[in-house]
């Protein structure tokens, strides 16, 4: 088997980048000088460097500052408790890795961990110059991250955090991670944007909310496993200078969501919004149960600017809400506005609230009859409007007899 | 005497029928062997079998039990409906009950079968309640909803699923699933002889996953294995798991006693020596056990002629449609439950199947089986036997012969499938290419440590592919570790199947609402599905509008037409690159890149029974192409001249005389251009002319060319009819042997490897030339390892061909010689006499 390489090439198999040989582990470093600064460890295991800035500062438009207020963010993460607890408690995490798939064979070769701390926001970035040592890597962060109860990330959820709980169970670690409080900031952004930005990634929010550009030492994200391998391959320490300085953007600007995010959480009907945001924020609060200012910021969002789709959504939303409540007219009000946009949904609610709560029976026909009329028109597929108009003439027929025997009744008296 | 018994008198005294019976096998009775049900099973599992009226167990399922709860690895070979599933099932749940963490995987080959497999399962464990409660199981395949996949992994305790799950889905995320590694103690593969060839080998790669997984997690499981019959059930599982494997073979369950008929077409047309088609007797067959109300399956060889024979047969019966239903792959999978289900209740008599329903699904005991068509291997043929079978009384199957050479020397001498064992089922699972594949996966799943084998792989090997993936970048090492370095995903560029997992959907509109009508694989949809065919489902008949391959959906519309269509294919070997090449004795061998060129480039319209040709139509497909590599040989200049000389050379054409072209005028206009066996008119190009009795058979040309011995045909009769009375070549003969000789060396499956020879081959400069090709795209490594050992391989093949008792070739050797044609046994030999060096050529 001394040709292995020759026998596999000779049946085809392919491989392209063959082969650029590590040089011996010859460590260079252009910028060691500014580096050293902020090297706080060399075990030669793992690097772990500190990078600190002093409390309050910009990042971007949003000012970050030492105190903060969960407020209604305890609602949103079920867990009562984080309101008790400040940004002490708090650590945001972001991993750089390996590869941008998960799977087992993906692991983390830096983590970024940032914390307020004596006055400061510090961002470690622990990072692994041998794949080899990731035991230690893994033992170093489960130790650091300890005394912290919430972890920030941004997309934690499927990404950061499974990939790490995978790393350690192929490490044979116990995992020391899973009683804390994850606040996953992709999930709340997409609460607040969804409906207006064509994307929530974190870039995307950068530019569009938090108005951060990146500097030149920036590398995009897909590019940073190749350069860890090159860096692995050449031992150049300052390929990775880019990976650094994206971790270190993105741990602040994961910082400076969450403020923005709470901010407008705890005061939303001061804070300038977008009426699409307004509204989205509405519904957040709708779904967590406070219809009062739910109620309160539909009406304040609601706008002629909005696209005619999310407009009628937010009517009939808001409408949900009066007629829970009970304030039938507001509700009437709301969904004949949105029926004036050609809203079937809006059609049959008027029907119905006419027939069984107000029981005038003319008037719930006549809505009945304009959303058969309207059905026939609306481009929908064949055997959705065949089921639509259906059960709409069905509802006639019920109305029409209710009424013949209205008449009927009122005539044997 | 039961309906069988009398339909089977009836026939045999019919002269129309008993004359072409050219064998009846009788097959004894068997007696049941039971056991007790163990005294040690759970008394819930006890209470179950109770109320599913069980109450003894036959013998190897006892055996089954007993080996299994000692600990061993167990391969279960027993015959159809012999209880196989109870033999593992018992033992597995027995041990979950008593063991509240335990865990158990269970792979099928395809989905259809895990679906039934699982429901088999509940009915035990529904037969009692407090058992329900304890055994939760779980289906983990591409079709499980995303939703439900995390309760599977924290709380099935028995798991089923595909090897293809296995190596995409699981083993690559085996944290998430780190409980149930921990806790696995039994792996159960079932129907494990259809993991040969390349997807054996492939399979044999992941299960060495497994087990390193599983030994991660401080687990060691424990094998237990079905297969049907073949010849090596032991050493496949043996090389499948790498454990020492105990084999149960001795089936108890009873069996009644059973009839084989080997039934041959009869002739019906003499001077062409046609034979009426096998699908036209076999309608004729399956109406008489229709009407008698025994209950048949009828297994032929293609999707179409299912639907052809379902048509056939339902329009004999248009009073009781429901009576006959169609089962192939493309039928949607509710659509497959209601028709097994209908089987086992006994509402349908007669379902006509592909090879589909080989498999162990669930379909109760049939009274009789029949092959239209010898479905290609004895194994095969002993399953599709095998779906007929009764405990007690009698029950039937009936091989119908089809025109083929293969099916008529079957017929000539039926020994061969009486006498003959099964084949080997062959895994090379250290194949470097699939090896190296796997180890990559591997690596991916969990970091290699230095000294580390993988499954019967030694260490050092693994070091060195290892070393070869550090180089080219994919793994990092140091220290003693080999780490995986690629932004990459590794198993889902490896597919375990050679068959590309593509379907396309066959739709119709109903109230302009899509609507899936049927399903078919993307490479079958170029003659199944394409513009203008018609599709035949489950009876009803549809013509396709439009066929759209990137949206992966092809219109129909559902209509009565009186005809139904043929797809026209051709196929091409294109040379990409010469590799290597050498010259060896009698000629050169080469091995290089190719590209193998299929196309649907037209169809017939062929009317319902008359099978008259309505016309032709072009197609304009894309063509499919298949990149990969072969090894082709040819024979030079002086070999040739040395074959020709000593009258052992068939392949130059003939010499119809100068005077043929007249001739042949003569006759197509005598016979109004017009095919004279199907009736179709030419249309721009002419006809063939036909020798009734074979040119090469007369020594005058005046007597070969006498107008009663010439015929017009259609290209395509032309072909069935000299199917007939082919003469064998030495070259077509060598291409047979060497397909099932290569096979054998290269330890893979016949259809892994295509081969052909043409005698002008533009691959070899226009010299006579055997092609071997990789079927897998990019190929992997087999035809090259027959370019490597070619002197071994042809003096192998001449051992074989000198030893085989025949005359003039035979299935065993260089292929059937055709019912009136002549074999290529000698001829065949002469040519692997050039390759050894036993001729002095010029």
């Amino acid at each position: 088997m001394a040709n292995l390489r020759e026998k596999l090439h000779s049946l085809g198999y392919k491989n392209e980048n063959l082969s650029q040989k590590p040089e011996g582990n010859i460590f260079i470093d252009k910028k060691d000088g500014q580096r050293e600064e902020s090297l706080i460890q060399s075990s030669s295991k793992v690097y772990t460097f500190v990078h600190s800035v002093p409390l309050p500062f910009f990042h971007g438009d949003v000012l970050i500052e030492p105190s903060f207020s969960f407020g209604i963010l305890s609602e949103w993460v079920k867990a009562p408790e984080i309101s008790t607890l400040d940004l002490h408690d708090v650590a945001f995490v972001d991993t750089e890795t390996s590869g941008l798939v998960g799977g087992t064979g993906t692991f983390a070769f830096m983590v970024g961990i940032g914390v307020h701390r004596e006055g400061q926001f510090q961002v470690y970035q622990f990072f692994l110059p041998d794949p080899v040592e990731e035991y230690r890597l893994l033992d170093e962060i489960l130790n650091f991250l300890e005394p912290y109860r919430v972890i920030v990330t941004f997309n934690g959820k499927s990404f950061d955090l499974p990939l790490l709980q995978t790393r350690v169970i192929l490490n044979r670690m116990e995992n020391r991670m899973g009683e804390k409080i994850h606040i996953d900031l992709l999930h709340l952004a997409r609460r607040f944007w969804k409906a207006r930005l064509e994307s929530c990634s974190l870039s995307e929010l950068e530019k569009q909310i938090l108005h951060i550009t990146r500097e030149q030492e920036e590398i995009p994200g897909y590019l940073i496993p190749e350069t860890y391998f090159n860096y692995l391959k050449l031992r150049d320490f300052s390929l990775l200078d880019g990976v650094f300085y994206h971790n270190r953007v993105d741990i602040l600007s994961l910082a400076a969501l969450l403020h923005f995010m709470g901010r407008v959480l705890s005061q939303p009907q001061e804070s300038p919004l977008h009426s699409i945001d307004l509204a989205s924020i509405a519904r957040l609060y709708h779904d967590l149960g406070h219809w009062e200012t739910a109620s309160e910021l539909y009406a304040q969002s609601i706008s002629e600017d909005m696209p005619p789709d999310f407009l009628v959504k937010t009517l009939l939303k808001h409408a949900e809400i009066h007629k829970k409540q009970g304030n039938i007219s507001e509700a009437i009000a709301l969904w004949k506005k949105a029926a004036d946009y050609g809203n079937l949904e809006a059609h049959l609610e008027l029907a119905k609230i006419y027939e069984h709560t107000l029981r005038q029976l003319d008037a719930a026909l006549e809505w009945a009859n304009r959303a058969f009329h309207l059905c026939s028109t609306l481009p929908v597929p064949t055997w959705k409007r065949k089921e639509w108009l259906h059960e709409i003439s069905h509802r006639i027929e019920r109305l029409e007899e209710k009424k013949r025997k209205e008449i009927h009744g009122s005539e044997t008296i | 005497m039961d309906n069988l018994e009398k339909i089977l008198h009836i026939w045999l005294t019919d002269p129309d029928i008993g004359n072409n019976v050219v064998r009846m096998e009788e097959i004894p009775p068997r007696q049941a062997v039971w056991v007790n049900i163990p005294d040690s099973l759970h008394p819930g599992l006890k209470n179950a079998l109770h109320s599913l009226k069980i109450y003894q167990l036959y013998s190897h399922q006892g055996e089954a039990y007993q080996k299994i709860i000692e600990g061993n690895h167990v391969v279960i070979v027993t015959g159809t409906a012999s209880g196989k599933t109870l033999a593992y099932n018992l033992p597995v749940l027995d041990y979950c009950l008593k063991n509240s963490s335990t865990r158990a995987l269970y792979l099928f080959p395809t989905k259809a079968l895990t679906q039934d497999q699982q429901s088999q399962m509940n009915q035990l464990l529904q037969a009692d309640t407090s058992l329900v409660q304890q055994i939760t199981l779980g289906i983990y395949d591409g079709d499980t909803p995303a939703s439900s996949r995390n309760a599977i992994r924290k709380k099935a305790r028995v798991v089923l699923t595909n090897p293809d799950m296995l190596h995409m889905g699981i083993l690559p995320h085996h944290t998430l699933w780190a409980d149930f590694f921990k806790n696995l103690q039994f792996i159960v593969i079932d129907e494990a002889h259809v993991y040969r060839g390349v997807f054996g080998s492939h399979f044999a790669n992941v299960i060495r996953r497994l087990k390193r997984i599983a030994s991660f997690y401080g687990a060691s499981p424990q094998f237990i294995l079905t297969s049907a019959t073949i010849a090596n059930p032991d050493s496949l599982a043996l090389q499948l798991i790498e454990e020492r494997i105990d084999l149960i073979n001795h089936d108890g369950s009873p069996s009644g006693p059973k009839k084989i008929l080997l039934y041959n077409p009869p002739v019906i047309q003499e001077s062409l020596g046609l034979r009426a088609s096998a699908v036209q007797e076999a309608i004729k067959i399956l109406t008489t056990l229709v009407n008698h109300n025994v209950q048949t399956i009828a297994f032929s060889r293609t999707r179409r002629t299912v639907e052809l024979m379902l048509r056939y047969l339902k329009d004999r019966f248009s009073n009781a449609p429901h009576w006959i239903e169609g089962y192939r792959s493309g039928y949607l999978p509710d659509e497959r439950r209601t028709i097994e289900a209908s089987l086992r209740k006994g509402e349908i008599r007669c379902v006509i199947s592909t090879n589909a329903l080989e498999l162990g699904i669930d379909i109760g005991s049939l009274s009789a089986s029949v092959m239209v068509g010898y479905p290609g291997s004895i194994a095969s043929t002993r399953q599709q036997m095998g779906r007929a079978g009764r405990k007690s009384s009698l029950a039937l199957s009936i091989l119908i012969a089809s025109a083929d050479p293969l099916d008529q020397y079957l017929m000539r001498f039926p020994e061969y499938i009486f006498e003959k064992s099964p084949e080997m089922a062959l895994v090379d699972p250290n194949n470097l290419l699939i090896l190296l594949q796997h180890i990559r996966c591997a690596a991916f799943e969990l970091p290699f440590q230095q000294g580390e084998g993988f499954g019967g792989v030694p260490s050092e090997m693994v070091e060195e592919i290892l070393s070869f993936l550090v180089d080219s970048g994919e793994i990092h090492s140091s220290a003693r570790r080999f780490i995986w370095m690629a932004d990459q995903y590794p198993a889902s560029q490896i597919s375990l199947r050679t068959t590309s997992p593509e379907t396309i959907q066959l739709q119709q509109f109903v109230d302009g609402k899509a609507e899936t009508v049927g399903i078919v694989d993307y490479s079958s949809a170029f003659w199944m599905a394409h513009p203008g065919a018609v599709y035949l489902h489950a009876g009803d008949t549809y013509w396709v509008k439009s066929l759209d391959l990137e949206k992966g959906i092809a219109l129909l519309e559902p209509v009565q037409l009186d005809y139904y269509t043929e797809p026209i294919q051709d196929t091409a070997v294109e040379k990409q690159s010469i590799l290597i090449n050498q010259s060896a004795t009698g000629g050169v061998k080469y091995f290089g890149e190719l590209k193998v060129i299929r196309q649907v480039t037209g169809f017939k319209k062929i009317r319902w029974y008359s099978r008259e040709n309505l016309g032709t139509e072009s197609l304009d497909l894309p063509p499919t192409t298949l990149l990969t590599v072969g090894y082709w040989r040819c024979l030079n200049k002086a070999s040739v001249e040395f074959l020709r000389k000593s009258g052992l050379w068939r392949n130059d054409p003939n010499d119809y005389g100068p005077d043929w072209g007249r001739i042949r005028d003569w006759v197509r206009k005598r016979d109004h251009y017009t095919c004279q066996l199907c009736g179709t008119v030419e249309q721009g190009k002419a006809h063939h002319v036909h020798h009734k009795i074979p040119f090469r058979q007369f020594s005058s040309l005046q007597e070969a060319n006498r107008p009663e011995n010439l015929i017009t045909l259609c290209p395509a009769c032309h072909q069935r009819v000299e199917e007939n009375l082919r003469i064998q070549s030495g070259l077509a003969g060598l291409s047979y042997l060497i397909h099932h000789v290569a096979s054998l060396f290269l330890m893979c499956d016949l259809e892994d490897i295509g081969v052909f020879s043409e005698p002008q081959c533009a691959l070899a400069d226009s010299s006579p030339t055997l092609v071997v090709y990789d079927q897998i795209p990019g190929g992997i490594g087999l035809s090259k390892k027959l370019y490597d050992i070619e002197e071994i391989l042809y003096k192998e093949a001449a051992v074989i061909v000198e030893t085989c008792p025949c005359q003039q070739g035979c299935p065993s050797c260089v292929g059937p010689a055709a019912e009136n044609g002549a074999g290529g046994k000698q001829e065949t030999l002469a040519i692997l006499n050039i390759f050894n060096g036993l001729i002095q050529l010029d």
